[in-house]
């Protein structure tokens, strides 16, 4: 019997292992010093797996979360992007990110063209989400979900020469609340979880003393080789976070300051694990790195050059401190390419308008796609739809626009326009603000209704202040000489908040006591009125003891004849 | 902190009052948040600031301290503006304007600004602060706004609360009559008790800034957007009365968080009331129980009137009341309706007489509060201030309408022209209570005994027709459009020769005048078809009516 069971044993484990597809996981960590008195920190964790995204049934997954894929499988995705943020990122200061983000929850699928009800995996796939996340994405539906015809391209390798956006959903949450919550089931999907490498690193105590905290999921099929013959399946995990060096009441950083501790050791699930410091400005904003790098990369991208530190995350508790050296000279802010701003216009309650102002300080038009989510109980009128620069009337060059419904579906507005060289453009619509009822408002009506970012998508000529990754790769490192002829940006604009006419929602409690206060007063004479009969007594003088002894008198006889 | 500059210029139709400047304002973004809400710390630089005197920048200076602390603060949840304007009022609303991206119509003259670039989201609320002294005393408050608007009380209250803590009174600036010690001076020495000024100036000050509508701080234009704005100003004081600057800080820093903490926007509908105290209001929900007396004063003098009007339609059937045939009762002296009223002393006499009641009645009743103000108004001050405006509506429904109705003289159509008079005063006395307590106090107090008081005069007293309906006393409330603007103006200028810029005139006048203007459209209207309707008939029944009374007139 042993001898049998040793034997299965022997034969199954090297078959299972030789046909279990194969899986790379690495791991890297950016730390690029904004400006005088900001640190940006990127942790970028890309999971690849050599198997067929559509016949893969996710029963057994190596480090790619089992969960996930179940999830991914069941409602028939075939890319995935959710992101989780608080916080603004200043491109006007910053730069741009290297994954953008929208403020709040955001969540932007393709679902494989075989779906047969899209909406109703989309609904599904929000809620099993919102549970593996402990999101609020469960309150992503069809009302404010929209299939953004020129903005959300797929990311990944896609099988079809035409791209049907019947198939995409994307949907944000601009009052999401990011949190320790949120952290922990993102950590469960690593590999190592936050024991090792430099998932570790996740403290939530610390990395949410910053003024800018981002995590995300991306998930797509790419090619496994240049001939993309076979494809792969691809998981970037995410956490973006931007540290005021005031808060840390230091201009000297170092891990234990930023994250509590060092790395513990180095993850021996990870195929690579590095750690890169941008010192491109070092000269400007000398500061001086401890231990040493292991060694200095140079990137030449998009007529860029940028130089990074190098280090190799070891097996023992590594950290890393950066002293800065004597003044600091003057960082002159050099804004980027292009960088849009979102408000709010008019007063009152009746009507107003949303501007988003684009600013392009590129020398040459830019071409944009500029995607609007508006809620359903901020009607837009599309008549109302300005685009100038500068007091100059542009035509857009393609407007599409899916006006909402409501309680059903919100306002879809998409605009292609060529922005002028060197030029601020606006492009402004008016609302109405609407009565909605009153089971509607939530518990904090008087807090105001979000309206989400606006997306400005454009493919900049130029790599200035970009860190974007290319589409074809998962890591920081293939990001280093990467230049292409364009670079996909998607700007999320500032997210706004309106007041709606808002009921007086004590009135109902003041009109209930009120008028129960009328029916208790009123009912106790009504009742005596319509119960009792009035009778006419005939007043006696008599005394009051002659009283008492008919009255004991009238008793005894009463008993007496009983 | 992000800083951002702007430009503006005012371009009046008179070169004196042209104003320009720049407004510069930074934002200091929460670590927290994404931009959606902000609070303003607004100070207004003055135009003409002395350069060499170091107060003139002390309000500057303890701003952007307050703003370095906040800096160090991690919790922040909304983003913090530090506002500094020039050019007064213009600099406010020229940053307000660009902040809400009004569009301009090109214009040769009005507004001119450069637009803005930093946004941070909708704005909540905040103060703006006038410090002058580094040795303060107390708190002032400036809350009046444009049109009668106030901040939110809550926003008061927060103030007042905070400033307890550090043992600084707060109090509410008395902008149109500064004390009433002329009542110490005549009638004090001639009664047993002390009369409480504080309450008195108090009430009729705000009373008075909402008749008038005018804002009395760099706040208005705030309040104008609904936005709950309050100046606070610090009092100087001294060493021995005085606490150091810093606790003024405290306080605003206090306020700050306070506001920065609280999860839905300041939203109870209390930025119309009166307030009797610093601590204590009176809330619209309680003044407007006078409000509906005066209303119904007025209401149920149409209704009488109406009712009589019907009666004599019936009594003008000759079969009905002569069955000889004659149209007329042959003598009206007779007549229980028609039976003329002479008042004693004349029209004059009686108009005179009216009002000084009225008056009476109102000095005897503040003589009274304010003798019994110790007591009162230390526990019941909203109750007393109710009571006051409740005896004044109930004094004009009870006193005057009996009066009227049953002893009037008039005719027919005089009986309905009055009637429609009087359903008109009604329904803008409503209208403007609505609108305006204060000033519908003021419409009440003067309409209504007017609306009582005056009776016909015959076409031969004063010589001609149209004259003579349109001083029939129906047309007083025309006076009202030129006494509001005489007296807003007049409480405008600072100087007397000073004079009046379009600015103030565009942004602030326009709530006040609009009012007055609308009812003086409403009775012209009104007028115009009574005459077109009524006149030859009017003219054909006086002519009557003399003829059988044997006298001119009635």
């Amino acid at each position: 019997m042993f001898h049998s069971t040793l034997t299965t044993f022997l034969l199954v484990v090297p078959l299972a292992v030789l046909t279990y597809a194969f899986d790379t996981f690495s791991e890297e960590l950016l730390l690029k010093p904004l400006g005088n008195d900001h640190l940006y920190a990127h942790f970028q964790f890309a999971t690849k797996w050599d198997t067929d995204p559509e016949q893969e049934s996710f029963r057994h997954t190596h480090m790619f979360p089992r969960a996930l894929g179940e999830i991914v499988a069941r409602y028939n995705v075939q890319e995935l992007h959710v992101s989780l943020t608080a916080g603004l990122w200043m491109y006007e200061t910053w730069g741009y990110p290297i994954m953008d983000a929208a403020p709040g929850a955001e969540l932007w699928v393709w679902f494989k063209e075989d779906t047969e009800n899209v909406d109703k995996n989309w609904k599904e796939l929000a809620s099993s989400l919102s549970g593996l996340l402990c999101a609020s994405l469960n309150f992503i539906d069809k009302t404010n979900s929209i299939n953004p015809e020129y903005t959300f391209k797929p990311r990944g390798a896609v099988s079809s020469p035409t791209i049907n956006s019947t198939f995409v959903r994307y949907s944000s949450l601009p009052r999401e609340i990011v949190c320790t919550e949120n952290l922990t089931p993102l950590k469960k999907l690593l590999p190592c979880e936050a024991k090792q490498g430099l998932g570790s690193l996740l403290n939530a105590g610390h990395i949410y003393n910053t003024r800018y905290h981002s995590m995300a999921i991306h998930m797509r099929p790419i090619c496994r080789d240049s001939s993309c013959e076979s494809v792969s399946l691809e998981l970037q995990q995410s956490v973006s976070l931007v540290y005021d060096l005031l808060i840390l009441e230091a201009k000297h950083w170092s891990f234990r300051k930023l994250f509590g501790q060092g790395v513990i050791g180095r993850c021996v699930l990870a195929e690579t694990a590095t750690i890169y410091v941008d010192t491109t400005n070092n000269e400007s904003v000398p500061f001086q790195l401890k231990p040493d790098p292991d060694e200095y990369v140079t990137s030449f991208r998009g007529g860029y050059v940028h130089t990074y530190a190098k280090y190799d995350v070891q097996s023992y508790v590594m950290s890393l401190n950066a002293n800065y050296l004597g003044k600091n000279k003057v960082v002159l802010n050099s804004p980027p390419a292009i960088y849009a701003n979102q408000y709010i216009t008019g007063y009152g309650q009746e009507r107003g308008g949303i501007v988003t102002t684009i600013y392009n300080n590129h020398w040459s038009p830019l071409d944009v796609v500029f995607l609007q989510n508006i809620p359903w109980y901020v009607p837009i009128y599309l008549h109302t739809l300005k685009i100038d620069a500068g007091g100059v009337r542009i035509e857009p060059t393609r407007i599409h626009y899916i006006p909402g419904r409501q309680r059903e579906r919100p306002y879809h507005l998409e605009v292609l326009v060529k922005l002028p060289a060197r030029s601020i453009t606006s492009l402004s619509i008016d609302f109405d603000y609407v009565f909605l009822k009153w089971q509607e408002y939530p518990p904090d009506a008087n807090h105001g209704f979000y309206i989400g970012s606006a997306v400005v998508s454009t493919i900049l000529p130029l790599a200035r202040n970009y860190t974007g990754l290319p589409q074809d790769s998962s890591t920081i490192s293939d990001s280093f000489n990467a230049s292409r002829s364009g670079y996909l940006v998607q700007m999320r604009t500032e997210s706004t908040v309106i007041t709606l006419p808002t009921p007086d929602f004590s009135m109902p409690y003041n009109v209930i006591c009120l008028a129960c206060t009328v029916v208790a007063l009123a009912f106790g004479p009504l009742h005596n009125i319509t119960t009792k009969r009035l009778i006419l007594i005939v007043k006696d003088n008599e005394h009051f003891i002659v009283k008492l002894k008919n009255k004991v008198v009238g008793i005894w006889t009463r008993r007496t004849s009983e | 902190m992000e800083t951002y500059k702007q430009d503006f210029e005012w371009v009046d139709s008179d070169p004196f009052f042209r104003v320009n400047g720049s407004n510069i304002y930074g934002i200091l973004r929460s670590q927290r948040a994404h931009s959606v809400e902000s609070l303003v710390l607004l100070v207004s630089y003055e135009q003409n600031a002395n350069f060499s005197d170091w107060r003139s920048h002390l309000s500057v200076g303890v701003a952007y301290e307050l703003f370095r602390y906040f800096k160090s603060l991690k919790t922040l949840s909304r983003d913090f503006i530090l506002l500094v304007t020039e050019g007064g009022d213009v600099g406010v609303q020229a940053w307000l304007t660009g902040y809400h991206y009004f569009p301009l119509k090109p214009s040769p003259t009005g507004l001119r600004y450069s637009p803005i670039r930093g946004y941070a989201g909708e704005l909540l609320g905040g103060f703006s602060i006038d410090v002058r002294s580094l040795l303060v005393s107390g708190l002032q408050l400036s809350i009046a706004g444009p049109n009668g608007i106030q901040p939110n009380s809550d926003l008061l209250k927060l103030i007042s609360s905070m400033s307890e803590e550090f043992n600084l009174h707060v109090s509410i600036e008395k902008q149109l009559i500064h004390s009433a010690a002329f009542l110490h001076e005549y009638l004090g020495a001639y009664l047993p008790f002390k009369l409480s000024t504080d309450f008195f100036d108090l009430v009729v000050n705000m009373l008075l800034s909402q008749i008038t509508g005018l804002p009395n701080g760099p706040h208005g234009p705030f309040l104008n957007l609904n936005i709950p704005f309050v100046t606070v100003r610090t009092l100087e004081g001294t060493k021995s009365n005085g606490v150091d600057i810093l606790y003024f800080g405290r306080i605003i820093e206090k306020v700050m968080r306070v506001l920065d903490t609280v999860e839905e926007k300041l939203h109870q509908s209390f930025f119309y009331y009166i307030l009797v105290t610093d601590k204590h209001f009176l809330p619209l929900s309680l003044y407007f129980i006078p409000a509906l007396f005066f209303f119904l004063s007025v209401s149920a003098l149409s209704l009488g009137l109406w009712l009589h009007c019907i009666s004599l339609i019936g009594r003008a059937n000759p079969r009905a009341v002569n069955p000889a045939g004659d149209h007329l009762p042959k003598n009206l002296t007779e007549s229980r309706y028609f039976k003329p009223h002479e008042p004693k002393g004349g029209l004059a006499f009686s108009l005179i007489a009216g009002q000084l009641r009225v008056s009476f009645f109102l000095a005897g009743l503040s003589i009274l509060l304010a003798g019994f103000s110790t007591l009162l108004l230390l526990h019941f001050p909203t109750s007393v201030c109710t009571c006051t405006f409740a005896s004044m509506g109930l004094f004009s429904a009870l006193v005057s309408v009996p009066r009227w109705v049953f002893r009037s003289p008039l005719e027919g159509n005089w009986r309905l022209l009055k009637y429609l008079t009087a359903t008109c005063t009604s329904s803008v006395v409503l209208g403007i209570f609505f609108l305006n307590f204060p000033l519908g106090v003021m419409v009440s107090l003067v309409a209504i005994p007017l609306l009582l008081w005056a009776r016909p005069l015959a076409e031969d007293v004063i010589g001609n027709k149209l004259v003579s309906i349109i001083f029939r006393g129906h047309l007083y409330p025309l006076l009202i459009p030129p006494v509001l603007i005489t007296a807003t103006e007049k409480f405008l200028r600072r100087s007397p020769t000073e004079d009046l810029s379009l600015f103030t005139r565009a942004y602030y006048l326009l709530g006040v005048w609009s009012l007055p203007l609308v009812s003086f459209l409403l009775w012209f209207l009104f007028y115009s078809s009574v005459i077109i309707l009524f006149c030859p008939r009017i003219s054909i029944k006086l002519k009557k009516v003399i003829d059988f009374n044997g006298n001119n007139g009635v």
